[in-house]
């Protein structure tokens, strides 16, 4: 082995030393960069599954808000549609009730002008009939003198025999 | 003040007495001065008087005829009361 150049001594002694720089190596250097290499993995499987559940419930959440929001307007729709009855139902309550307080102020105005009308006609014929008497009275006291006056008595007393 | 009984009594009397007479008493109304022919139509049209004290009065207010009063009786039969009682019919008319 000498003759081919080769030194026993140092070949056994670097192979020792590759032996040693390999244990060494594998031992503090390569486990832990694995370890690293594979936690690293591991990170990247977990941010992965995350950002997947996380798409998920977005989407989730989307058809979610989606939904909400049809939910919504199909009952806003509907108490639009509501109150639109209600309103046309009250409008139609305050027209009859309107008509019928018409009409009742007209019966009552109506009953009042008659009444009004009535009494002025009343008045009138009273002042009429009064009237009447005033005159028929001052004539006769302007026109009766004695001898009439006994007359008319005459005739009074004869109709009461 | 305390009025004796005895004249309370004979005061009551009295004025029963002046009622009683007041109430006999007939009123005759007219609107001039009636003649003794006249004073005996009004008995004789109105018999239940007759024979009572009368007294008359003079009222040109009734016009023509009589009113007759006895207490709280009273018989009108003058003009002024047939001419009220027409008015009342033409009030009474609608």
């Amino acid at each position: 082995m000498e003759n081919l150049g080769i030194d026993a001594k140092l070949l056994i002694a670097q192979m020792i030393n590759f032996v040693l720089f390999f244990l060494i190596v594998k031992k503090f250097i390569v486990k832990p960069f694995n370890r690293f290499v594979d936690d690293e993995k591991t990170k990247e499987k977990q941010t992965e599954a995350m950002r997947k559940t996380i798409e998920k419930q977005t989407e989730t959440m989307q058809a979610h808000e989606k939904e909400f929001k049809q939910k919504m307007k199909k009952e806003m729709q509907t108490v639009l549609e509501k109150a639109k009855g209600d309103g046309l139902v009250i409008k139609e309550e305050m027209l009859v009730q309107t008509k019928k307080e018409m009409d009742v102020l007209k019966d009552k105005t109506q009953v009042q002008l008659l009444q009004e009308k009535t009494a002025l006609e009343q008045e009138m014929k009273n002042k009429l009939a009064e009237m009447s008497m005033l005159i028929v009275n001052q004539s006769l006291k302007s026109v009766l003198d004695e001898t009439t006056r006994k007359r008319i008595t005459e005739k009074i007393l004869n109709s009461k025999n | 003040m305390k009025i004796d009984p005895e004249v309370k009594n004979r005061l009551k009397q009295l004025l029963k007495k002046e009622v009683e007479k007041i109430n006999k008493m007939v009123v005759i109304k007219s609107a001039y001065q009636l003649d003794k022919n006249e004073i005996d139509m009004v008995f004789r049209a109105l018999p239940e008087f007759y024979g009572m004290p009368y007294e008359t009065i003079i009222d040109q207010e009734i016009m023509a005829g009589i009113i007759v009063q006895q207490g709280s009786k009273i018989y009108d039969l003058s003009l002024s009361g047939q001419l009220k009682s027409l008015s009342n019919k033409i009030y009474e008319i609608d």
